[in-house]
This record gives structure tokens, sequence and C-alpha cells, in this order.
């Protein structure tokens, strides 16, 4: 008996400790300094009262200069990128700073590759969570239900919901990240404190990683992720993307989804059928809602020589092809 | 079905609720074979062909051999050919194939490999030596042969222990099989910790471990100290990813009222390679040991040449039963030479050094041999490993590696405490103390707040 009372104890001191359970999930930083990138953001779209805006990650970013494109267009362009953002980042911004201004742009563009408009949870999680916060209210109930309780199994929704202490699984990842790297290794090899961080990023750079290393369990694994991503209409339903339209609406700004094309799709036949079959979805759901789908995938105009790192396209040449050709392929502008 | 994904759950405790309604023995073995192929069949439910097949056919040569003494031995060859030859086909067609391919090709007769896109069948390798284990017991007469042929269906697919053992063996098994179960609140007692510690070991220690093993073993060329740090790291969660299996199993078996055997005894205490193989995977390597090793002649053959032949043969083998690929081979030979270094230096078998100072010193150089083990038993394939190695990086260390690798040996240690303070308790600590409770009670804290988000498999489900 006095083992069941101690066991029980400990659970429900530890949940004690931890405070009571939250029922927001995710809370937007309430007030901004100037170094907010939400701060900053607003204020070049206070500046710019854009007409077109351009959104997106670091493949926008790189890959299409908004001054040719607002000669080329002749719209008042804006660029609105983080590097590595996803769906919930691009949804923030088109809620919170896009929908909320007294002048509208007439047209949002939302740049996107593969199957990150349905991905919800991409780039949410760790240092992720700060730079969403940052763009985020005091309360986003749709975060919490896409990120933080949606695809997720019925046993770990209800942690997320009731458990105080599963609640800060993120902040004790964080302590325990923190105090070996920051705490232990940068003082014992006199590092400033982000040394080890970065030295471990250097160290497990992509260009060093052999993707053809993977064992037969990891590849197994990740098909198994893959197929249940792959899947448009469930995974539709849990992203971003339905709301992202119906704003779109709400706000009569006019969305156009740009899907660009990845240095891998220089060879024709490396798309994935699944792939295929995910965009045909893609497209199909987007047409029903009225959205246009420009994909650049299929276009043999882009070639190697237009890519700089990875996916990005290189900025001498690279930048002001594809800025072109964008400005071909919109809708209603002066070369249509 | 695997025992982290949330189907499981309902599963269990249906399956527990109507075990335990059900009073017959009969209706309850019943129960847990249907249950099993249920949890077997649950992702590919053909695979549940392959296992009938299987339980079929040694069901029917273990009653033949009952029946016709005669011709004991030809059902006996039937048997472990049928059993074989399933699991050769669907484990290394295609490694044999291509290797043939090669080979004829390097002596100037090309041909094309033939592959088949076959789907590995999880567990094939744990079920096919367990049903082995019967046929092989009757026919050596330790075992009379069994005529319901429920109770043999469950002694080969009970579900706990089906995927990634531990192997039981039929002398030991089947008579809990056919004995009357009763439920026992002890029972509970004693499975809930397994239960406990098995999870936290899979969702904490070897799921962190894979994110730092991984990201080593998928670098183009890592420096040596990196290669070594992300050994500790895959060392670390091999055991625990495997050991935690082991305990979920028993702990589920104890539930429904089993006792299954015990796989892992701190082997990374191991003094010497015999001593590691008492300790490692206890069930398989008992199992190469008693329907292998000895059957050909073990110690005991008449030569130093033809121990060390049998040596090889059984360990290489034992690497071969973990994967299809030549560094799978590679290290059981590199564990069987283990074997034959310390006995020609007078360490076989029950070796254990008197003096701490002596004990000590054997435990690092063991440990530093299983982690160079580990290190070929990880290795995307060996010519990586060799190039690895080769390469000036292998042999040296930049600043970012020594950074990256402490940080990685540091995190190592800490995610191995909870495994040290296990087997304190285990070793100091009597049983049912409140001591044993605040730990379990710990680990559930620790399971909430530090677990990963993103399961990986069990990483011995692939053999």
């Amino acid at each position: 008996m006095i083992n069941i009372a101690s066991f029980l104890s400990v659970l429900v001191l530890a949940h004690v400790l931890a405070g009571p359970p939250r029922e927001i999930f995710f809370q937007g930083v309430a007030a901004r300094s100037e170094n907010s990138r939400r701060y900053h953001l607003s204020a070049r779209w206070a500046s710019a009262s854009a007409d077109l805006v351009l959104l997106g990650n670091s493949l926008l970013d790189e890959g299409v200069d908004e001054n040719l494109l607002a000669e080329l267009t002749g719209r008042r362009t804006l660029k609105l990128t983080h590097g590595g953002a996803a769906s919930a980042w691009w949804y923030l911004v088109f809620k919170n700073i896009i929908a909320t201004a007294p002048q509208k742009p007439r047209t949002v563009v939302l740049f996107f590759r593969d199957i990150n408009l349905t991905n919800a949870t991409r780039h949410t999680t760790g240092p992720w969570r700060a730079i969403l916060e940052d763009m985020a209210n005091p309360r986003e109930p749709d975060l919490d239900r896409l990120v933080y309780l949606g695809q997720r199994s019925p046993l770990i929704r209800s942690l997320v919901r009731h458990s105080s202490l599963y609640q800060q699984r993120e902040r004790a990842h964080a302590w325990l990240d923190r105090g070996i790297k920051r705490r232990l290794i940068a003082p014992l090899l006199r590092l400033p404190p982000n040394g080890p961080a970065r030295a471990i990023e250097r160290v497990f750079a992509d260009e060093r990683m052999d993707g053809d290393l993977l064992t037969l369990r990891q590849i197994a694994a990740a098909n198994e992720r893959s197929a249940r991503a792959f899947r448009f209409a469930p995974r539709c339903r849990e992203s971003f993307l339905p709301l992202i339209i119906d704003l779109a609406a709400r706000e009569k700004i006019e969305l156009i989804c740009v899907r660009m094309k990845r240095r891998r799709d220089l060879d024709p036949g490396a798309e994935s059928t699944r792939l295929k079959t995910y965009v045909a979805d893609l497209r199909a759901f987007l047409e029903s809602r009225g959205v246009p789908l420009i994909d650049f995938t299929p276009r043999t105009e882009i070639g190697p020589e237009y890519y700089g790192v990875g996916d990005h396209f290189n900025r001498e040449t690279g930048r002001p092809h594809f800025t072109h050709l964008l400005a071909a392929a919109l809708p209603y502008s002066p070369s249509h | 079905m695997i025992f982290t994904c949330f189907d499981y759950l309902p599963f269990m405790a249906a399956v527990f609720t109507l075990y335990w309604l059900l009073r017959r023995k009969m209706l309850q073995n019943a129960l847990l074979l249907v249950a099993s192929y249920v949890f077997y069949g649950y992702i590919h439910p053909w695979f549940c062909f392959l296992i009938a097949a299987s339980t079929t056919i040694d069901y029917l040569c273990a009653l033949g051999m009952g029946r016709h003494r005669t011709r004991r031995r030809v059902l006996l060859i039937i048997s472990v050919a049928a059993n074989l030859g399933m699991l050769g086909f669907f484990k290394y067609f295609n490694f044999f194939a291509d290797n043939i391919a090669a080979l004829a090709g390097t002596i100037g007769f090309p041909l094309d490999a033939v592959t088949v896109r076959i789907i590995l069948p999880v567990g094939i390798s744990f079920y096919t030596f367990q049903s082995l284990s019967y046929t092989i017991d009757v026919y050596r007469g330790k075992l009379a042969p069994r005529r319901n042929f429920i109770d043999v269906a469950l002694f080969v697919a009970f579900f706990p222990q089906l995927v990634a053992g531990p192997i039981e063996r039929a002398v030991r098994f089947l008579p809990q099989i056919e004995t009357p179960r009763r439920w026992d609140s002890r029972r509970f007692a004693a499975a809930w910790p397994l239960l406990v510690r098995g999870y936290l070991k899979k969702l904490v220690i070897a799921d962190t471990m894979a994110i730092y093993a991984d990201k080593v073993y998928m670098l183009a060329q890592p420096e040596a100290l990196l290669l070594v740090a992300g050994t500790v790291a895959f060392a670390l969660q091999i055991y625990a990813d495997f050991s935690a299996y082991t305990d979920i199993a028993r702990g589920t078996a104890r539930l429904l009222g089993f006792e299954l055997t015990e796989n892992f005894r701190s082997p990374y205490l191991a003094v010497s390679p015999s001593d590691f193989w008492r300790r490692w995977h206890i069930s398989f390597s008992s199992w190469i040991r008693d329907y292998l090793y000895i059957p050909l002649g073990g110690s005991r053959a008449s030569s130093r040449l033809a121990q060390v032949t049998i040596l090889l043969v059984s360990l290489g083998l034992s690497g071969l039963w973990h994967g299809a690929a030549w560094n799978f081979i590679a290290w059981g030979i590199y564990h069987a030479l283990l074997v034959i270094f310390y006995r020609a230096l007078g360490r076989a078998g029950h070796w254990r050094p008197n003096h701490w100072a002596e004990r000590i010193g054997a435990w690092f150089v063991m440990s530093s041999l299983t982690l160079i083990g580990w290190m070929i038993f990880r290795a995307p394939s060996l010519s990586w490993l060799i190039s690895s190695l080769r390469s000036g990086a292998g042999l040296g260390f930049s600043g970012d590696s020594l950074i990256a690798s402490l940080v990685m040996l540091t995190g190592a240690l800490v995610y191995s405490l909870p495994l040290l303070l296990f087997m304190f308790l285990d070793r100091a600590v009597p049983r049912r103390r409140v001591l044993h409770a605040l730990t379990y009670a710990l680990a559930i804290v620790a399971m909430l707040l530090f677990a990963q988000d993103r399961g990986f498999d069990f990483i011995y489900f692939q053999f």
C-alpha cells in the first residue's frame, strides 16, 4: 500500500509543481520589441502599402526580385519571407499582418514546394516555436488545434490537454539541451554560449550528409511517414490551407499558389507517382475553391544554370530569370 | 502492430479484459492465438499465412516423428528445410542473387542479378527459430509431440514476443501454455515495473540516441572522434531499444500469466567475449549454442582447426541472422575472432579476473572491443566504414567535430543514467521497497517530459 501511495504521490507532486494544465498551448507575445520580426514586417508592410504580396520562405527570398517584379507587373510588390518558414508561419502572417491592415493588397501569392502547403506541423517546434510566437496573437486556437492537438493519437491528445507535465516537454528538452551545450561544453572548451550549437550545425550540415546512407529501417520509416503525408484529402483537412483560402475570400484578396521547381525536378522523371497524384489532387482542390495554381516544376526554361545553393536560385541569373517567368505567369500582369 | 503505437493500447486492454473473463484455459489460448494473429497481421495480413504455414509444417512433422519413429530424421529435415527455406527466400534471396551476380561478373561471366521485390515479414527470424526449437526438441526426444494444434500455434505466435523475442524454447514455454492460469494480483505487481522500464528505455533513451547515431552514420565521411561518439550512442540505443522490447514483452506476458526468458543481463559489464554472449540476447545466443554450435561439435571438436571453424561458422551465421548484409556477417566473424583470441590467451569460458583493478581493465578492453563491433554492425556498408577509417579525415578531428562529439558523449552519459539507476535498484535494493515505487514514478515523469515526438520502430524488427 505504501508503495502505491509513494508512486502516486510522486506523480501528483510532479504535476502540482508543473502548475495547472494550460488551456492555450500556443501563446503569442503580448508586447513586441523593435527586434521582433513581426514588428519589422508590420513596419515594412505599412510603408510599402503593397498591392501584390509574395509570401514564402528562402526559396522566394532568393528567387524573386521584388523591384523587378514591380517593374514588370506595374504593381507595388512586397515580399514577406522567413528562411525555412512553413504553412503555420504563412498563416499567421496572412491573418495577423496582411488581413488586419487597413489597406489590403489585391493579391497574395503563396510560394511553396512539394507538400508543404498541407504540412501543418512543419517547423513549429524547437526554435520555430519562438519564431511563430513572435508572429502570433495572444490566442491562436487554430494553431492549438492543428499543430498541438491535430495528427496525434487520442492518448497524446489527452496528455497534451490534461497533463501539465506533458505540456512542459518542449521546455524540458530545451533545458537539457541548453544545459549540455551552453552550461557544460561551452565553458569547458571556453567557447561562446552558442559555440557548441554552431559547431554541431557545421558538422551535420546538409552538404556533409549522404542520403544514400539511410538504413532500410530509416527508409521504411520515411516511406511510411511520407505515404501518410502524400494523402492529400486527410492532410488538407488538418492543414492551414483551407483557413488561408477562407481568410483570403473573406477579405476579398485574390490568392494564388505557386509551386517552386526544385533542383531535383530538373530530371523530369524525378517526381514520384505519389507526389504527382498529390499535386493533381491539390490542383483540383484549389480550382474548386477558385485559387489558381502556377506550377513551375515542369517548366523547361528553368535549367541547372539558374540554381545556387540547394533548391535556391542564384542571384546573378536565376533570380532575374525566375522573376520574369513569374511576372509572365501571374494573371492580370501586363505580359498576359 | 507495435508496442509503441496507440492502437496497441485498446488492443491490449481488450485482450487483457477478455482473457481474464474467460475461465477456461482452452478458450484463453484460443483468444490469445486470435489476438496474436491480429497483432501480427495488423499491417500486412498476408504475413499470417506465412506463420500459419510454418506452424502447420512443424506441427505435422512433430506429430509424424511421434508416430513414425523410423522417419524422424526425414521429418526433421523437412521441417528445417521448410523453415529455413522460407527464411532464406524472404530474407536472403536478393542478397545472394546480388552477390552471385557480382562474383560471376568479377570472374568474367557477367550475369544479370535476378532481384525480387520482397517485403520482409517482421519477426520471421524470431518465430522461425522458435518453431524450429519445437521440432528439434521432439526429434531429440526432449519433448513429446503435441496433439493440440492451438497450443502449438500459440507457442509459435504468442504476440508479446512474436516479432522481436525473446526466442522461447518449446520445452519451457509449451508447459506454460498447457497449464491453467488464474488471475493473481502479484503478477500484475511484477508486470508493471517491466512495462514502465521498457517504455522509458524505448521512448526516452533509445529514440533519443537514435537521433545522435543516425546523424553520424549518415555523414559521408565522419571523423574518427565523431564515429566513436556516434557508436557510443548506437551502443546505448541498441541496448535500450532491444532490452526495452524484451521488458515490455515480459511485462505483457506476465499480465497474461506467462513468464518469458530473461534476454539481457547487463551486457556492457562483460569482461570477455564469452561473458558478453552470456549477457547479450541470451535467448538467441543460447539457441545458437544448443542447436548449432554444440551439434556441429563445439569445443569438443577433435582439432583446434575444427573448433575454430565451428566457432566462425556459428557466429558468422549469427551475424547473418541479423540481416542480409556483409557487415552483419563481418560482425559475427569479428566476435568469433574475439572468442578465439581470448581462448588463445587462456581467458575462455567463465574467466573473470580476481582483482578489482584487473576486472576494470578487462571491462574497459571488452567495452572498447564491443564498440568496434557495433561500429561494424551499424555501418551502412563495409566499404563506407573502410573508407571512413582509411581517409585522412577519418583519423583526425577538427575543432567542430571535437565539440560535437563531446556534446553527444555528454548526452549519451546523461541518457544512460536511468539504466545505471535500474542496475543499482536490481542489485542493491530488495524488491517491493518504496525506493522502487519512487523510481518508477520518476520514470513516468521522465517519459512525460523527455519522450521523443517522433517514434522509431524497434531496431530488432528488421531482423
